[in-house]
C-alpha cells in the first residue's frame, strides 16, 4: 500500500491521551505476587507449566 | 558463578503487559491472574522463543491467547459498568481534564474488543503496526485498519474534528497554553 495519508490530527490526539491515561498504570508497582511468582521459577519452587492452560 | 538468565527480561515487560491485560479484561483481579499466568508459561516455555525475535510481542502474544481462551469459555464479557478500571485510568486531577479524559476511556469501552486492543497498543502502549500485527496475528493492514476504525469511532463519539482537537492538559499544559494562541 503506498501514498497513504498521514493520520488526521486528531488521531494522533487521541493516541498521545491514551499515552497520558497509561502513564500511570505503567509507572504503578508491580503486585508482590508477580515477583514472588518470578522469584518461585527461578528456585524451581513453582510447577513447571506444560503448553497447557494453566487454569 | 553467575550466568544472565534471558528469562530476567521478562519482569521489565509486566507493566505493560498487565496494562494489557486490563485494557482487553475490564477486571483487575482478572488481569493479575491472566498476568501470572503468562510469566509461568512463557518461563517454562522459554525454549520456543526465537533468540533475536521480539521477546515483547512473543509475550504480549501469550497473555493475549491466555485471554482469549478465558474469554471463550466465558458466556459474556465483564464490562466496567462501576468504572473501576476508568477510575484507576483517570490520572487528571483538574475538573476539566478529568471529565474529557474519562469520557475517551469510556469511548473506549464502546470499541469491540479487536479495536479496543489494537488501539491500546499501538496509541497507549507505543507498539509499531508491525509489532501489533505480530501480537494479535493478523495481517499488517488488518491492525491498522482496526487502529483507524477505533480512532475514528472515538473521534466520533467524542464529537472531535481537526479544529477543535482533544483539550485533556495537566495544569502546566494548561499554563502554556493560556499564554498561547491556539490557531484555528
Amino acid at each position: 500500500m503506498t501514498g497513504a495519508n498521514p493520520p488526521p490530527k486528531v488521531f494522533e490526539e487521541i493516541d498521545d491521551n491514551l499515552r497520558k491515561a497509561y502513564e500511570e498504570l505503567l509507572n504503578e508497582a508491580l503486585p508482590q505476587r508477580f515477583l514472588d511468582v518470578i522469584q518461585g521459577l527461578k528456585d524451581k519452587r513453582l510447577p513447571e507449566l506444560g503448553p497447557e492452560e494453566g487454569r | 558463578m553467575n550466568s544472565v538468565d534471558p528469562r530476567d527480561q521478562i519482569i521489565g515487560h509486566l507493566p505493560a503487559i498487565r496494562a494489557y491485560a486490563l485494557s482487553l479484561s475490564q477486571d483487575r483481579a482478572l488481569a493479575d491472574d491472566l498476568v501470572q499466568d503468562a510469566v509461568i508459561k512463557a518461563w517454562t516455555n522459554f525454549e520456543r522463543f526465537r533468540p533475536g525475535s521480539n521477546l515483547k510481542a512473543w509475550l504480549f502474544t501469550i497473555l493475549r491467547n491466555l485471554f482469549y481462551s478465558h474469554h471463550r469459555r466465558q458466556s459474556h464479557v465483564v464490562e466496567d459498568v462501576d468504572g473501576r478500571i476508568s477510575a484507576r485510568l483517570a490520572i487528571k486531577p483538574a475538573h476539566d481534564g478529568r471529565l474529557q479524559m474519562n469520557d475517551l476511556l469510556d469511548a473506549l469501552k464502546t470499541l469491540s474488543l479487536e479495536q479496543r486492543e489494537a488501539l491500546i497498543l499501538i496509541g497507549a502502549l507505543g507498539f509499531t503496526y508491525e509489532e501489533a500485527a505480530e501480537t494479535c496475528q493478523v495481517p499488517l493492514g488488518t491492525i491498522k485498519s482496526r487502529a483507524n476504525r477505533a480512532r475514528s469511532q472515538i473521534a466520533a463519539l467524542l464529537e472531535l474534528d481537526e479544529t477543535a482537537g482533544i483539550d485533556i492538559t495537566d495544569a502546566p499544559t494548561r499554563a502554556v497554553l493560556s499564554r498561547t494562541e491556539r490557531p484555528l
